[in-house]
């Protein structure tokens, strides 16, 4: 039922995001006369399809099983989905002590990611207005520091949840980073082998809990 | 008309308030709808609290290294637009990547405040057409998905469908980090390194402390990204 109103609300809004995208364009016609004619749209349309088409698809789905539909919608609003709704995500519901994938996990992941689209909006309208001269004024060896944000986030993410639960969790990321160095061999785009990173993760994470019920129910016996 | 001007004239900031408006009152619709799930589902106001604070303080060290790009947008493409695009879908990257791909096909002569005009049209619409086509590859993809995950729920062991959930949820993360390290340079991996003992010392001499394990992750960010520039920036 969470679901269903989720999906509902993110259809709504989600569509009225994507109609308002296109207002600078028309304003820019309405006000200066000036739009790309039929064809030349017709190019761009080509060109960001060939580009971008298979991202469109693919990542909602690489990502979906991680964070349910709430947070699926809102994060594909607003973007920048692997370097900061998910890491919101997977903050908040560490902090509530509830786990990913069960109804309490999605709601978790729902809220988290709803604040964290607050945190941004406030952030970008904050430097857009006042804090661009602040930005730039800042020290060098500061703003360098920015880009190292990112995999600082994930290398904690990766040892937070190693440590949460070793039995799963080990096998799943020495299995990724196996997988992920074949997939790079074999030559595959980023986007395909994120997604096939997580496929692999589906089957061994099948075998984790084959083997690990047998081996229960063998200590139990 | 110098494009700058156009570029940061009211009606482009009132065209960019309008997606915030709705960013902002998605995100209001979604939070009243999942607290009151929670207080359904039985999770307790502070435990809700909890959550939403850390959850908080982890997007601010992101949300501010996505100042920088956003300043360069403000340069390229003014102040409007850089705002609306860094608060919706599509990475900054591929935004500059679009507003430079579509400058081969203007007509007019370049250097010409025609040129100008006619390239930021284009790039306006073609960061529009963006933005839909991933709201509406998000739709189509999130609708399917409710599905599948209803009929997994039917069919199999709930225990397993909620192992697989979280499984996922670690293959993803394994694969966001080695892409963030991969024949990368030092600081980088140390980045990584630093944030992941951050984490374990976090999780293993705070354990007991619920205010600190709140802000575990964005505390291993900072010190993860700090210590990464001290001592492997050149």
């Amino acid at each position: 039922m969470f679901d269903k109103k989720c999906l509902r609300l993110g259809l709504c809004t989600m569509a009225c995001a994507a109609v308002v995208s296109f207002l600078p364009g028309l304003y820019l016609f309405f006000q200066y006369g000036i739009i790309p004619t039929a064809s030349e749209m017709g190019s761009i349309v080509s060109m960001l399809i060939a580009s971008f088409l298979v991202g469109w698809i693919v990542q909602p789905l690489t990502f979906y099983p991680a964070m349910g539909v709430g947070a699926s919608c809102l994060s594909w609003t607003t973007g920048n989905v692997a370097d900061l709704r998910m890491p919101a995500i997977s903050a908040g519901q560490k902090a509530a002590g509830i786990e990913a994938g069960t109804p309490e996990g999605n709601v978790i992941s729902t809220m988290s990611a709803a604040v964290s689209n607050f945190v941004t909006v406030a952030v970008l309208t904050l430097v857009t207005f006042v804090g661009s001269g602040l930005i730039s004024a800042l020290p060098a060896a500061v703003t360098a520091a920015f880009s190292y944000i990112t995999p600082a986030i994930f290398g904690a993410i990766i040892m937070d949840y190693a440590m949460k639960n070793v039995k799963y969790n080990l096998p799943l990321i020495i299995a990724g980073v196996v997988f992920f160095l074949l997939f790079k061999a074999l030559g595959l785009s980023s986007v395909w082998i994120t997604l096939f990173v997580v496929i692999t993760g589906m089957f061994v994470s099948r075998i984790m809990f084959t083997y690990w019920k047998k081996k229960d129910s063998a200590k139990a016996s | 008309m110098d494009i700058s001007v156009i570029q940061n004239n009211l009606g482009m900031w009132i065209c960019a308030a309008f997606m915030i408006a709705i960013i902002l009152i998605q995100a209001v619709l979604y939070l009243k709808l999942s607290r009151k799930e929670a207080t359904t589902l039985g999770l307790p106001a502070e435990q809700q609290k909890e959550a939403m604070r850390s959850a908080a303080v982890t997007a601010v060290g992101p949300a501010l290294a996505l100042s920088i790009m956003l300043i360069t947008l403000m340069t390229t493409l003014g102040g409007p637009t850089a705002w609306m695009r860094m608060n919706d879908v599509g990475s900054g990257r591929s935004e500059l990547a679009i507003a430079s791909m579509v400058s081969d096909m203007v007509t007019a002569a370049e250097g010409t405040p025609e040129w100008d005009l006619q390239n930021f049209s284009y790039a306006v619409w073609a960061q529009g057409i963006d933005v839909a086509g991933w709201l509406v590859g998000a739709m189509v993809t999130i609708a399917l998905g409710g599905k599948l995950t209803k009929t997994l729920n039917e069919k199999f062991d709930a225990k397993w469908v909620k192992l697989l959930m979280a499984g996922c949820l670690v293959s993803l993360f394994t694969y966001l980090l080695l892409n963030t390290v991969y024949l990368k340079t030092s600081p980088y991996i140390a980045a990584a390194v630093f944030g992941a003992i951050t984490m374990f010392v976090m999780n293993k001499v705070f354990r007991k402390n619920k205010r600190l394990q709140e802000l575990s992750l964005g505390i291993a960010i900072i010190v993860g990204a700090a210590l990464a520039q001290v001592f492997f920036a050149v």
